[in-house]
């Protein structure tokens, strides 16, 4: 059973960054290799966060673009010290069509109601 | 919309919004912090100013932006500065940067001793203990805390 959730996930993992443009880049500097060193770590050290999350809009652009905007929050107690560990962020994903794949090209986020960078 | 573009929200879904998605809890390794230099910069009988410069190096595959530090320094096994400040710096995947941090002090109030030690002990290396946060700017990632022990050079610019 154990494996078998491994490998799902595994899968689940290969498929969430094959879904990123070679081309990605964000406003942070951030390139496709960044996003998918930090969607590992993400992976590989789950623990016991829970997210909750919503689509707020989604905007086709000319068939060839599209871009996904939604809100992800954490449920549990924020630990910070520094009281800059937020529980919740706006996403704005930029995604462009390739052939017949749509692929994470750029995005933007920020803390809920501060501005997106 | 195609079935594709419905299949990269259902991924997305899958991930991390069905609600019940688990992510790190402690998604970055701990830099590694040195205090490389404490400049003194004004050396005044009720305050004194230094430049503190810190090496930075991150563990992690990919960049640290860094937007802001708590920091704790002992010197001779006193408690020197303390405190918090914004920064806005980023440290490469697997490489190293530097940061600087000024703080002035009084020194005569909070650790007399240290005075004479600052006074007399420019261009001699002092043992320090350093300690603190990092807060960075990576979505659901706990703030990372960093510890250090060496010795560290005064300088004093004739001092």
């Amino acid at each position: 059973m154990s494996r078998g959730e491994d490998a799902a996930e595994a899968k689940e993992r290969r498929e969430l960054i094959s879904m990123i443009s070679p081309a990605y880049t964000d406003a942070r500097g951030n390139e496709r290799g960044d996003i998918e060193n930090i969607l590992r770590a993400y992976f590989f050290r789950q623990n016991s966060i829970t997210l909750l999350s919503k689509i707020e809009e989604v905007r086709l652009i000319a068939d060839s673009a599209a871009e996904i905007e939604l809100t992800v929050g954490m449920a549990g107690q924020n630990d910070g010290v520094l009281g800059f560990s937020a529980d919740a962020y706006r996403f704005e994903l930029e995604l462009t069509r390739e052939g017949d794949d749509w692929l994470l090209i750029s995005a933007r986020w920020g803390e809920l109601g501060e501005e997106l960078h | 919309m195609t079935r594709k573009f419905m299949h990269f929200q259902m991924v997305l879904l899958t991930i991390c919004l069905s609600g019940c998605a688990t992510v790190a809890e402690s998604l970055v390794d701990s830099p590694n912090v040195d205090l490389r230099n404490v400049q003194i910069v004004g050396l005044g009988f009720k305050s004194q100013t230094f430049l503190l410069s810190f090496d930075i190096a991150n563990p992690n595959s990919f960049p640290l932006p860094i937007r802001h530090v708590g920091y704790g320094v002992r010197l001779d096994g006193q408690r020197f500065a303390s405190g918090e400040t914004a920064c806005d710096f980023t440290v490469p995947a697997n490489g190293d940067t530097s940061f600087a941090i000024s703080v002035d002090l009084d020194l005569l109030k909070t650790a007399p001793q240290l005075l004479s030690i600052v006074r007399g002990g420019a261009g001699r290396d002092v043992r320090y203990e350093l300690e603190g946060r990092f807060a960075v700017d990576i979505p659901f990632t706990s703030e990372v805390s960093y510890h250090d022990t060496g010795r560290v050079r005064l300088n004093g610019n004739g001092y």
